[in-house]
């Protein structure tokens, strides 16, 4: 196998590790489509960043995508603050304007919105093949921050999605905590739609915890099993789409976990039926 | 006697109306005192805006002389039941070692001694034998005794529970008083918000009435007269004390 | 005249999205909406490869079969696989998509019409070109034509089922105990929901209609507090900012639709500074 093939296999593991570890805390939270508002929100940084860099320069594209990903995620909180509007609709708002802000911009910078710079395109709509070693290092890097922070805040995170008021009662703070995971979640979405795309990214954090939860009530087994189901969908579904020589990289990893999920439902029959005890 | 907690002119707003309206009374320290007021009266409010859980508008709360981040760490909060999901992936023992995080140490792992405390707490509620099953999996009353396990866990000086009587059989009902009256024995201050009356006469040593304002707060002998239920209630009552 | 045909075509696909946006944010179906939209992708892949066309009634049929597809996929996780309500959406909507983008690689090719990128963010200036012509008169481009009736089917749907609405909106429970069919009312929208989401793909991108379902209706709840008067401020301004969006579109040179969504969000973030609803005291929140 040669080196490009590797970095294909590590890039995307790096990526399905991430998403799953992070994807895990954000379904606690039960806010498993914050992905999704993220992954459109990240446009108008990713354009702005390719106009000052003027090429394809990971770093500085994430960089971009972060400062984005940060900005939605403030004025989700704002809206919040400021509104009675219902979470569903603040953050489908902000998603979409980001996202227009975000085609509006790439059109301006080359007449037409679907033209785009292969680089830009390739970061929106995922390919993996695109990646080269110094974004792998990057990526580990990310990933490696990520899973730190994981192995450091698991508890903190664990209480506060099952219980956030007892957590403010003990002192500790919920805009810290947020901002953390919220954090957290941009820089894997920043670097997971590189893989499998804008649209697709959520199903990167969704479905692997999704699956886990069939099996388990218990928050280690969740998180390996999310491990399990993320990572090897991301290589398998790799692996497919590089035989496939025209596939690309995200749908064959969606792909790989929904039927994941489904079997493991179909295994499972009714998924952890409540038993009362009397 | 001491004063476990002061509160000084509190007021508190709830997404724009007046929940509180200039609250101001102290509760004894080692003593069950009672929250009473009807639907919507502020109670929980009361409970969250000393706990800092919700913003206040104006007021000063000490516990024993205190400030609320200097006296955080000895204070056990046990939540409305409403408020929880029980679909949640967490078991028992989970809950009750939730107990024993703290702010200074939030990257710790769970210790030794911690596991020790979680084991006897469990003991003390009766429920070592569901230490490893998942939340939903309990009764109401079981579900209760978790969260009040959590609170001894803790090994905190005041314990305040939200409505904990809510919905559960009369066995966890009088399986929990005896609980806090252990505690209250043992020099503990133990604050309850509380939904009707029918329990209150047998266990309280104190009794706040509260309807947005405070109406009446002092020993239960003297609150429970009729003309301070109607003042919180708006009707008459009829009580039979034993 | 080019100009008066892309503020038609724009507005012909605002209007029916703010009227719709309203009944989403009041049932907060929003990200069911967003599910939707996106989708109807493998719909329009299906019907594009049976048909051999993009013509409308295989690309209805697709639609009503996408947004059922959808809508009881989420409803069967749900209920069936005890699944949280955000989860089940999230993976019906990607696992559709992704079926949607494998169709297209394996069997669209890429010399076909069809193509991701399109159908995520359109194209309204050449979407005009697309016009309908009889004998000397111009009726419209195909994009009003198709979206037309659909709008008229829409009002009527709202205007006569008004008090239904109210009643699904605020309180299903007691619809369902009187006999209001509110499973219904509800496959109704989401049907609605998908043929427009279908007719308006090549003009405005199936993304940036999520933008134009919510954000109106979003404003409009700063200002009225009835259901009808909701629906009259979102048609507006979904109306206003179709305008605003074509003429800043001549003057700067960028992509119509993204614009108009634009305008949408500069209005909505403007009405919320400006709104005369006091701020909840709900901290904490996100």
């Amino acid at each position: 196998m040669d080196l490009s093939i590797w970095i294909v296999f590590i890039g995307t593991a790096l990526i399905g590790i991430s998403a799953a570890l992070v994807g895990t805390f954000t379904f606690l939270q039960k806010k498993s489509l914050i992905g999704d508002a993220i992954s459109h929100s990240i446009l108008p940084g990713i354009v702005l960043a390719y106009i000052v860099s003027g090429q394809r320069n990971t770093i500085i594209l994430m960089l971009g995508a972060f400062i984005a990903g940060w900005l939605a995620t403030q004025q989700i909180s704002w809206l919040q603050r400021k509104t009675k509007l219902k979470s569903d609709t603040i953050v489908a708002a902000t998603l979409s304007i980001f996202f227009a802000l975000g085609l509006a911009m790439l059109s301006y910078i080359q007449g037409r919105p679907d033209d785009g710079q292969a680089g830009l395109s390739d970061f929106l709509f995922g390919k993996i093949a695109a990646l080269n070693i110094e974004d792998l290092y990057l990526f580990s890097v990310v990933s490696f921050l990520i899973a730190a922070t994981t192995f450091f805040r698991y508890r903190v995170m664990f209480s506060f999605a099952f219980n956030k008021e007892f957590m403010i009662s003990k002192g500790f703070s919920l805009r810290w905590n947020d901002f953390i995971l919220n954090s957290m979640t941009i820089l894997v979405v920043a670097m997971g739609v590189q893989a499998v795309g804008v649209v697709l990214m959520s199903a990167l954090l969704i479905i692997p915890v999704l699956t886990a939860r069939m099996l388990t009530y218990k928050l280690r087994s969740l998180i390996s099993w999310s491990l399990i189901f993320g990572t090897s969908s991301s290589l398998l579904g790799s692996y497919i789409s590089i035989l496939g020589k025209n596939i690309p990289t995200g749908p064959c990893i969606i792909m790989v976990l929904s039927i994941c999920a489904i079997s493991v439902a179909l295994l499972v029959r009714v998924p952890f039926k409540r038993k009362r005890i009397q | 006697m001491k004063k476990a907690i002061e509160i000084s002119d509190l007021t508190v707003f709830y997404r724009d109306t007046l929940a509180l309206d200039d609250i101001s009374l102290f509760i004894d320290a080692g003593k069950i005192t009672g929250i009473i007021g009807p639907n919507g009266s502020g109670k929980s409010t009361l409970l969250k805006g000393i706990l800092g859980i919700i913003p206040i508008k104006k007021g000063e709360v000490t516990f024993f002389g205190d400030s609320l981040e200097k006296y955080r760490s000895k204070i056990a909060y046990v939540p409305q039941r409403e408020s929880i999901d029980w679909d949640f992936p967490i078991t028992v023992e989970e809950v009750v070692a939730m107990g024993r995080i703290i702010p200074k140490k939030w990257w710790a792992r769970t210790t030794l001694a911690d596991k020790e405390i979680v084991k006897e707490t469990l003991k003390k509620v009766q429920l070592s034998e569901f230490s490893d099953r998942q939340i939903g999996q309990l009764s109401g009353g079981q579900q209760q005794r978790v969260f009040l396990a959590r609170a001894l866990a803790q090994e905190a000086e005041l314990i305040v529970m939200d409505e904990p009587f809510v919905g559960i059989d009369m066995a966890s009902q009088n399986s929990i008083l005896s609980i806090v009256q252990k505690l209250r024995d043992s020099g503990k201050t133990v604050v309850i918000v509380h939904h009707d009356l029918s329990v209150v006469a047998q266990y309280f040593d104190d009794v706040i009435l509260l309807n947005k304002k405070l109406i009446a707060n002092g020993p239960i002998d003297e609150i429970l007269k009729s003309e301070n239920i109607e003042k919180a209630y708006g009707m008459t009552l009829l009580l039979n004390r034993k | 005249m080019n100009d008066v045909l892309m503020i038609l075509t724009a507005c012909s696909v605002a209007i029916p999205a703010s009227l719709l946006g309203v009944l989403l944010v009041s049932k907060s179906l929003v990200m069911v909406g967003d599910a939707i939209s996106h989708a109807v992708l493998p719909g329009i892949v299906v019907a594009y490869l049976l048909s051999g066309t993009k013509d409308s009634i295989p690309m209805l049929f697709g639609a009503a079969v996408t947004g059922f597809l959808t809508t009881f996929l989420i409803d069967f996780l749900r209920k069936k696989w005890r699944i949280q309500e955000d989860a089940a959406i999230g993976f019906t909507f990607t696992f559709l998509f992704a079926i949607g983008v494998l169709m297209i690689a394996l069997f669209a090719g890429k010399n076909s019409d069809l193509d991701q990128e399109c159908v995520l963010y359109g194209d309204l200036e050449t979407s005009i070109l697309d016009q309908v012509i009889v004998g000397e008169y111009l009726y419209g481009t195909r994009a009003i034509l198709q979206l037309l009736p659909l709008t008229v089917i829409l009002l009527l749907v709202i205007t006569i089922g008004f008090k239904g609405w109210k009643v699904w909106a605020f309180n299903p429970q007691f619809g369902s105990f009187v006999g209001i069919p509110i499973q219904a009312f509800q496959l109704v929208l989401m049907l609605l929901l998908s043929i427009h989401a279908v007719l308006s793909f090549e003009s405005v991108g199936v993304i940036l209609v999520v933008g134009l379902l919510v954000l109106p209706a979003a404003t409009a709840l700063q200002f009225s507090k009835t259901l009808a008067k909701t629906f009259w401020y979102s048609a507006c301004i979904g109306i206003v900012s179709c305008v605003i969006g074509v003429f800043l579109g001549k003057w700067i040179n960028i992509s119509i639709s993204p614009l108009i969504v634009c305008v949408n969000g500069l209005i909505f973030l403007i009405s919320v500074l400006i709104s005369p609803h006091k701020k909840s005291a709900v901290p904490n929140r996100i």
